[in-house]
């Protein structure tokens, strides 16, 4: 495989990992936002913040690695992603920055209204910013980037059907990866009514997210028909049947209670809608900008691999150790 | 410790990239033949990522040490407290001497490679030989007032030379020179607090070797209290004189700071958005840190603390 292919597959591994142990993290906010009230919550609240608490915000290492690799790999790309779509990225930094610094306040702070409104900022910057970061996502699908410096509508390339069913897709995704996540949690906990409201939750969720990426199929017809008809009749299809396939085996085995197999098909389903996407679109980045147009020199791209490899080695081993080490029993 | 002086390394070097562009080509307006190792590796990376790791040393050796300070202030004068201050202003102290000879590489490198931001430094508007240091001033209609002079002083340090030519900010047109009343007192707010924190070091190193204990005046607590806030405004004054000694270039030579930005409108907004937002979460920091510092035991991260711990209303 050629260098560029290499690094586009490498970002788009990168982003992978970000989407899904990002969106579980996002996600847990949304389940507090929706936990009701103070009283009632508390118990859902606190396995949320038990679960993604040790994690804390290290999964935006993904988010950082994808952006670096935007601008080392492909800096036109980047150049205009970043000027066009400033609003939503701005605004998606906020919500990170805000959600990061909310989630630590809110568990030092012991005042009642301080609580709530920490815990405010926490759950509704998880629902936003997954949307806009979905929307960015909806204005690179839809070719409505431009090449070049801010050439792009500063609101249209990201405020539009493909965008907007983007970012709900991104935000019933990340609902749907943390519910699935934390029946697990809970029933491991002990706690098996958690357990069990989780997965009434991952069950709806489920479903609404399957018919959100349904809706979304009829939506691209419409605004990027190129992409549609790789996904349906091209060399993204296997994606999408993988896509559907482990959707629906995801159903199957959250309602047989099976916590850990419905992990990986969960899993499954949603990587096969993001590598659907990137194979679909596939060589083409932006409107009229092939790969082999906007990659680095080969130079910059063997000295950025060859470095990511020697990181890897240094930070997969960190990550797996920190990732399994809370997911040991407990109590 | 080393992943920390590694990402300061890497970070240094992308700015040092922006003093000092090496490994490309510009053809016909695109960069090409681009070699990254060369231009990480550029000649400004040695003294500027040797200087900003150890200034950010500095900073949190006298910034601990501060903290420490205030409590033997307010009377805490246990061994805890007397350890806490000794440590970091030990570390901060041995390192300040080193800084301030790799200040001087610093300089002499700037003095070679980007005579206009020297001369900026230095108030220096007209070339001339016999150059003298200026203290002080203010730059008015081309030349600097008030100033205090050593003769000779700017030759001598620069070129170790007291009768070295020192280019001026004559040497280019008026847009490409940067503000120089900005860069001048920035470099001698650096300077000052560098050599102000020197005595510092001095005067725990005197004490040391004469009687193995902190100095006894009150005053050594108090110059030790206010030491992180002279670190912190040596560095950023220390930014200040690269980042702004070097406009108009955001890429020294290459690139105008104007032609980087983004064109796209509102963006202003964004950043006053930004800024709020920081402000917020500045006093919100400042509120918590200040609630947790009553709450004795400290607890530990919340990243850390179980949540069986807490209460939910």
């Amino acid at each position: 495989m050629p260098l560029p292919e290499i690094m586009l597959a490498v970002l788009w591994v990168g982003l992978s990992a970000y989407v899904l142990f990002g969106g579980a993290d996002f996600g847990g906010g949304v389940w507090d936002l929706l936990a009701g009230r103070a009283e009632p919550g508390r118990r859902q609240r606190a396995l949320v913040e038990h679960s993604i608490g040790p994690i804390w915000e290290a999964n935006h290492v993904w988010l950082i690695f994808v952006i670096v690799l935007m601008w080392t790999g492909i800096p036109p790309v980047f150049a205009a992603v970043a000027s066009t779509l400033y609003i939503p990225l701005t605004l998606a930094a906020l919500g990170i920055i805000g959600r990061g610094a909310a989630f630590a306040f809110r568990k030092v702070s012991t005042e009642p209204w301080q609580r709530r409104l920490f815990g405010a900022t926490f759950a509704f910057s998880s629902v936003a910013t997954p949307f806009f970061l979905g929307t960015l996502a909806g204005a690179i699908a839809s070719g409505r980037v431009p090449p070049g410096i801010a050439r792009g509508d500063l609101v249209g390339s990201w405020v539009n059907p493909t965008s907007l069913v983007a970012g709900a897709l991104a935000v019933g995704t990340a609902a749907y990866l943390a519910a699935v996540f934390l029946a697990r949690d809970a029933q491991r906990g002990g706690a098996d009514d958690l357990a069990e409201g989780f997965r009434r939750r991952a069950l709806g969720c489920g479903a609404v997210v399957g018919a959100l990426s349904a809706a979304g199929l009829l939506v691209l017809r419409a605004d990027a028909p190129g992409l549609f008809a790789e996904l349906t009749s091209g060399g993204a299809l296997p994606f999408l049947v993988l896509s559907v396939v482990a959707g629906l085996a995801s159903l199957a085995l959250m309602w047989r209670r099976a916590y850990l197999a419905v992990r990986i098909t969960a899993a499954l389903a949603v990587l096969g809608l993001l590598w659907g996407w990137g194979v679909g679109q596939y060589p083409v980045l932006l409107p009229g900008v092939p790969l082999a147009e906007a990659t680095a020199t080969g130079s910059v791209l063997a000295a950025t691999l060859g470095a990511l490899a020697v990181g890897a080695l240094l930070l997969l081993p960190s990550l797996w150790l920190l990732y399994a080490v809370f997911q040991r029993e407990r109590r | 410790m080393l992943a920390g002086v590694a990402s300061a390394f890497f970070v240094v070097t992308a700015n040092a990239w922006m003093q000092h562009p090496t490994g490309f080509d510009v053809e016909n307006g695109r960069v090409v033949a681009v070699d990254p190792w060369a231009a990480m590796f550029n000649p400004a990376t040695p003294p500027q990522t040797v200087h900003m790791i150890l200034a950010a040393f500095m900073v949190a050796g006298f910034g601990m040490a501060s903290v420490y300070a205030v409590a033997m202030l307010r009377g805490r004068r246990d061994r805890y407290h007397r350890l806490g201050l000794l440590l970091p202003l030990t570390v901060a102290a041995v390192i300040t001497p080193v800084q301030i000879g790799v200040g001087d590489w610093a300089a002499h490198f700037v003095a070679e490679h980007q005579p206009v931001k020297l001369a900026a430094m230095e108030g220096v508007f007209e070339t001339a030989r016999g150059v003298p240091l200026h203290i002080g001033g203010i730059a008015v209609d081309g030349e600097l007032k008030y100033a205090l002079e050593i003769p000779d002083g700017l030759s001598l340090l620069a070129h170790w030379n007291p009768d070295a030519e020192i280019r001026g900010l004559n040497e280019v047109p008026p847009a490409d020179r940067p503000p120089v009343n900005v860069v001048h007192w920035a470099f001698q707010i650096m300077v000052g607090m560098g050599f102000a924190l020197l005595f510092l070091a001095f005067w725990l190193a005197l004490s040391w070797w004469r009687r193995r204990d902190l100095p006894s005046s009150p005053w050594f607590l108090r110059a030790a209290a206010l030491s992180g806030v002279a670190a912190v405004l040596a560095l950023e004054s220390g930014w200040v004189v690269t980042e702004v000694g070097r406009q108009p270039w955001i890429v020294f030579g290459v690139m105008r700071t104007f032609e980087a930005v983004n064109p796209a409108p509102g963006l202003v907004w964004g950043f006053v958005l930004v800024a709020a937002v920081y402000v917020v979460l500045t006093v919100a920091t400042v509120y918590v840190l200040r609630r947790l510092a009553r709450h004795i035991p400290v607890p530990i991260a919340p990243q850390e603390r179980d949540v069986t711990d807490y209460k939910v209303v």
